[in-house]
């Protein structure tokens, strides 16, 4: 998570200068929400993901970053999602096909799925020492 | 973690929740291009997952991690509970502001959520003190 979030960190900043050449196309201009949410959500957002699972107290001595599946599927969910919806979003308003607002709805589900699994996975962590 | 970082961890990934809820459903908005929803809930996403969870979430975690004085934490636990308090309902009255247009409540809603980081910054600000004295 947290290799996945510098990667974001690059990419954002490169789509936010890529959005402000004078010549940049009509994607290029509707990719602005999208270069933004690489940086909130790919970068800081799985940043916190990341390090929380690595230092919040830990579960159990048998498991002590709970359950794998769970973080793995938060990883997967969130990554996918991200980027389905950089592809989607700046797409939906150039395009009449229902493909693009088909993904980007699958996008949204998957980005909500990674915070609700995320936050039940780590709940249990947070507790008084 | 002490318990007033595991209230304001706890309070933070409930935001976490309704932010990301909130943005889900701008998402879905914006793929059957209904842009006014977009336009109308932006800002208070943006509020919920700022103040709500970024900023209270870095609040719990650096009120565990930062160098200890058990003195002066226990003295001045109270503010940071006042802070835990005055930041919640910050984002609640900024949030009820934005979403019903009354400028009247988000005015009052980020005064207590500047009222909200001083008194917890005046709280932490003696452990950062005592930590670099000691190098």
């Amino acid at each position: 998570m947290v290799r996945m979030s510098l990667l974001y960190l690059v990419l954002g900043l490169g789509l936010q200068v890529l959005t402000r050449l004078p010549l940049s196309s009509a994607w290029l201009l509707n990719a602005v929400p999208s270069a933004l949410h690489l940086l909130v959500v790919g970068w800081a957002t799985q940043m916190i993901f990341g390090v929380a699972y690595w230092m919040f107290p830990r579960l159990s001595r048998a498991v002590p970053y709970g359950s794998e599946r769970a973080s793995a599927s938060v990883f997967w969910c969130l990554n996918l999602g991200l980027v389905l919806r950089v592809v989607a979003e700046p797409t939906v308003p150039l395009s009449s096909a229902p493909v693009w607002g088909i993904l980007l709805v699958v996008s949204a589900g998957l980005q909500w799925l990674a915070g609700v699994v995320f936050v039940v996975s780590i709940w249990g962590r947070i507790r008084e020492k | 973690m002490p318990r007033l970082s595991c209230w304001l961890v706890r309070c933070a990934l409930l935001h976490l929740i309704v932010g990301f809820s909130l943005g889900a459903w701008i998402l879905v908005a914006k793929a059957r291009a209904h842009y006014e929803v977009v336009g109308a809930w932006r800002g208070v996403h943006a509020e919920i997952l700022l103040m709500g969870w970024l900023i209270q979430l870095a609040m719990g975690v650096s009120y565990w991690i930062l160098p200890r004085d058990d003195q002066s934490q226990r003295q001045r636990a109270w503010q940071v509970w006042g802070a835990l308090g005055t930041l919640n309902l910050g984002v609640g009255l900024s949030v009820f502001g934005m979403g019903a247009q009354q400028e009247m409540a988000l005015w009052v809603g980020r005064l207590l959520e500047l009222g909200s980081v001083l008194l917890y910054a005046t709280a932490v600000f003696p452990r950062l003190r005592r930590a670099s004295r000691l190098g």
